[in-house]
């Protein structure tokens, strides 16, 4: 409770400052967004000469990419301070968030708040409603079923990117820069616009396996044309995601342990 | 007495690792890189009771910011024992964080970002201070800081006085038992200085609330501290009155002679003159500038110009007290007291 407090007291002042500087803010967003639909342009022109892609159609490619930028974005939106940690490490900026009778990793949390995510969270919304409105044949009890799993689905995929995040910073506690780990790794993400199954082998398992991107949008899809079961998803989601952020998490808490401040 | 902090033979050491230069050093660093270990604390044992205002001071890297960081749970110790009001800091650094009040004075605690009314609402918040608390504590800092006129104000665009003040303000919030000050008084106007040392003194009095100070400044530890604590490369060499100190070394006085040529200086021996009056007089000389340094309750500074400009051209006259630091230089060298 004193928890959510604090925070609604940083996120009002955030929305403030955002209300401020509104003009930034939109042709921020506005950028984004014509950044991105050329990338969808260019799947419409591809998909002129052909019928399917490994199998999928232009409206279930659409429906992927639209699904992988939801959870991304809402990991941006909240969590885009892990980004900073090896800034803050190394300048031994972190001490402030020792210094208060809170959870330091809450605490670090919530100080940061990124509006830029809008852009990710709506054009998400945009190409999943388009996506999601050309699948043939669904009665209207099939579509708010699928929207609610798609929303289960991205709700706690968002912890796979969140997770791999604090995994990949926390390292800052022992490296002196994470940085390059953290953009190495959080970048495959890109893959998951796409089906799995087009990449050669090697992708295919490291998005699977290893930096389960796949589960972001891939499988989620599969869900939808019926090759995969919910509760598979479901329980490989919640799997992934609380391997992910007790590592994450179990991390931070062994590198506070060691962590060295700086000199003055 | 209530003791209030215990800390027993602590010690930190800090492992990084060579570098040597140029790409073949880099690549060879990387495959057999030489630890390097810098004990910043070694064997440091001291105990602060309630009420207590201790000056904890040193040269620079001489490891107080290390201890402090120490007792405040930012950092892990490698050895020895702390306790902080029954707490090991590190092991229970959230409930010690509540006990306690931090002040760096380099480095803002604040959100930057945040309005300065804001960033006390938060803290409200994270200490869980009732309203009649709050608002009795805002009155108070706002009576003497004045703090409503920048109140507005996020942080960032606060000037350093400004600056100083919300942070002190903002580690009495909670009314802590323990307070570290880590140079408060830094780049501060004498008027300014002036008003947070009457602070300190004013809540060590009202709540018996220790403070612990570490700062550069001999004039903060002369008009607030009655004990100081002396560390130097990582070791304590002082602990007991300040008086003491004072007695021995806050009485020495230096002039410095710019002469106008490097002979000059072999013409007079203000050694041999004043001796028998003072017999620590001690003299440098170096940039043809000739320093005296010596006890004034013993001789007189009009004693020492007189002689010199009787011998000699002299182009610049500057009177200074000794420097706290080459005070500690001084008791490094000769030992304890």
């Amino acid at each position: 409770m004193r928890y959510l407090k604090i925070y609604s007291i940083f996120l009002k002042q955030y929305l403030k400052g955002l209300l401020e500087y509104r003009i930034d803010f939109l042709i921020g967003m506005f950028a984004f967004l014509l950044d991105q639909s050329l990338g969808i342009f260019f799947l419409s022109v591809i998909f002129q000469h052909i019928d399917l892609l490994a199998g999928f159609s232009f409206q279930e490619i659409v429906l992927m990419y639209g699904l992988s930028q939801i959870p991304k974005g809402i990991d941006h939106l909240f969590f885009d301070n892990i980004w900073l940690l090896p800034r803050v490490i190394r300048q031994g900026d972190l001490d402030r968030y020792l210094l208060r009778p809170i959870n330091s990793l809450y605490h670090f949390l919530i100080v940061r708040f990124q509006p830029d995510a809008f852009g990710e969270i709506i054009l998400g919304i945009i190409l999943t409603s388009y996506g999601i409105s050309h699948i043939p044949g669904l009665a209207l009890m099939d579509y708010i079923t699928f929207i609610l799993a798609l929303m289960l689905f991205m709700l706690i995929g968002t912890f796979i990117f969140t997770g791999l995040k604090l995994m990949t910073a926390s390292l800052s506690f022992w490296l002196t820069n994470a940085y390059p780990v953290m953009q190495i790794t959080y970048n495959l993400n890109q893959f998951a616009r796409y089906p799995v199954i087009i990449f050669p082998k090697f992708i295919r398992l490291l998005m699977t396996y290893i930096i389960p991107f796949a589960f972001v949008a891939y499988y989620p899809v599969l869900f939808i044309k019926g090759e995969e079961s919910f509760i598979s998803i479901l329980g490989e989601l919640l799997l992934i995601t609380s391997l992910f952020m007790s590592m994450g998490v179990s991390l931070w808490n062994k590198g506070i342990k060691n962590y060295n401040s700086t000199g003055s | 007495m209530m003791e209030m902090i215990k800390v027993n033979n602590l010690r930190k050491e800090f492992i990084t690792y060579e570098k040597q230069p140029g790409l073949k050093g880099m690549i060879k660093s990387f495959f057999n890189a030489k630890k390097i270990i810098k004990t910043a604390v070694n064997d440091v044992s001291f105990h602060i009771n309630e009420g207590e205002i201790v000056g904890y001071i040193g040269p620079n890297g001489a490891g107080k910011s290390t201890t402090i960081k120490m007792l405040t749970g930012i950092l892990t110790p490698t050895s020895g024992e702390i306790f902080v009001n029954g707490l090991i800091p590190y092991k229970s650094r959230t409930i010690n964080a509540k006990n306690i009040g931090v002040v760096f004075g380099q480095r803002s605690q604040l959100w930057w970002d945040l309005p300065l009314n804001e960033s006390f609402t938060v803290l409200k918040e994270i200490y869980q201070v009732n309203d009649a608390d709050f608002k009795e504590r805002m009155d108070f800092f706002n009576q003497i800081f004045g703090l409503q006129e920048f109140i507005k104000q996020p942080v960032r665009q606060l000037s350093l006085g400004q600056r100083m003040k919300a942070d002190i303000a903002a580690s009495l919030l909670h009314n802590p038992k323990i307070i570290f000050f880590d140079e408060p008084t830094i780049g501060l106007d004498v008027i300014a200085k002036e008003k947070i040392r009457q602070t300190i003194k004013e809540i060590n009095k009202k709540f018996k609330t220790t403070i612990i100070l570490t700062t550069h400044d001999l004039s903060d530890i002369e008009e607030l501290c009655n004990r100081i604590i002396l560390i130097d490369k990582g070791k304590l060499i002082y602990d007991g009155d300040v008086d003491n100190i004072k007695e021995r070394y806050g009485s020495k006085k230096q002039v410095k002679f710019t002469l106008k040529t490097e002979e000059d200086f072999f013409k007079v021996d203000v050694i041999n003159e004043f001796s028998h009056v003072d017999p620590k007089i001690n003299i440098k000389f170096e940039d043809n500038t000739l320093s005296v340094i010596f006890n004034k309750q013993l001789l007189g500074i009009k004693d020492i110009t007189a002689y010199i400009l009787n011998k000699l051209d002299v182009v610049d006259i500057n009177i200074e007290e000794v420097s706290l630091e080459s005070i500690i230089k001084e008791i490094y060298k000769d030992g304890l007291i």
